[in-house]
């Protein structure tokens, strides 16, 4: 644990804190996350071009929270098939909203966009069938956008091999 | 032989290799996974593409050096049992 260490100046005991909603340790004036879940917000060009940094993002998340080497290609894999499914039915978007939560228990993955148009990605394609198949839970939401036009949101949950589904 | 991550953005490289191999009248298609590192519906939906120009030739596509996660993947499209699958499947 990282607030344990002693560091230059007066060392204080740590004492368990919560703050900004996360589990903490206060030491040494400031609070470090003891927070078992990673999170990670990405804003980027909704462009295939990159469909690699969402892979090595969500595959980054998923291994430091020790998850078996399926698990790990698995959301990237579906992390991939989730955005190229969103990015196929997006118009007129230049940007595409992502969260990452990595967990012990479960890696979600949130992935939005505008939209002109109120249409949720192809459920009979391909990669939709490939990106059910390899996790615990999708959900899709379309719905109005302050402004105009929609907010097109995919969303999954997995969880390692030989675990109860969220 | 396919190299490195085949998805939604490179995946036109492969289908132009695909219409050259099918131009210069090739009807025996072995497509080796040995140096892929990371391939998406959309590699596999340009591969049955492949296949089924071939297959209309007359001929064949085959899968070869495809590792345990990748018959994994064939396995959950089903496609498994439309391609052959040849060679000893690698550990990782």
């Amino acid at each position: 644990m990282r607030g344990g260490e002693a560091r230059q100046g007066t060392a204080t005991e740590p004492v368990a804190h919560r703050t900004n909603g996360h589990d903490g340790v206060r030491a040494n004036g400031r609070t470090w996350r003891t927070d078992p879940v990673s999170r990670v917000e990405l804003r980027l060009d909704a462009a295939v071009e990159n469909l690699p940094l969402l892979r090595l993002v969500a595959g980054d998340l998923a291994m430091r929270r020790d998850h078996d080497i399926d698990t790990i290609s698995d959301v990237q894999m579906a992390v991939d098939e989730a955005a190229a499914a969103l990015l196929d039915v997006i118009v007129g978007a230049d940007t595409l909203c992502c969260r990452f939560e990595a967990g012990p228990d479960v890696v979600r993955v949130s992935l939005e966009a505008w939209s002109a148009a109120a249409v949720g990605p192809d459920q009979n394609s391909l990669g939709w069938r490939l990106l059910t198949a390899l996790v615990d839970s999708v959900r899709v939401s379309v719905t109005a956008a302050a402004g105009g036009g929609h907010r097109v949101c995919v969303e999954f949950a997995r969880t390692p091999a030989g675990s109860e589904a969220p | 032989m396919l190299h490195g991550e085949i998805d939604h953005a490179s995946v036109g490289e492969l289908d132009t290799h695909v219409k050259k191999v099918l131009e210069a009248g090739v009807t025996e298609v072995v497509v080796s996974f040995g140096s892929v590192t990371f391939f998406d519906s959309a590699c596999l939906a340009a591969l049955v593409r492949a296949r089924e120009a071939v297959v209309e030739r007359g001929g064949r596509v085959v899968l070869s050096d495809v590792n345990r996660y990748a018959l994994r993947i064939l396995e959950l499209t089903g496609l498994d049992a439309v391609f052959t699958i040849e060679g000893q499947v690698r550990a990782s």
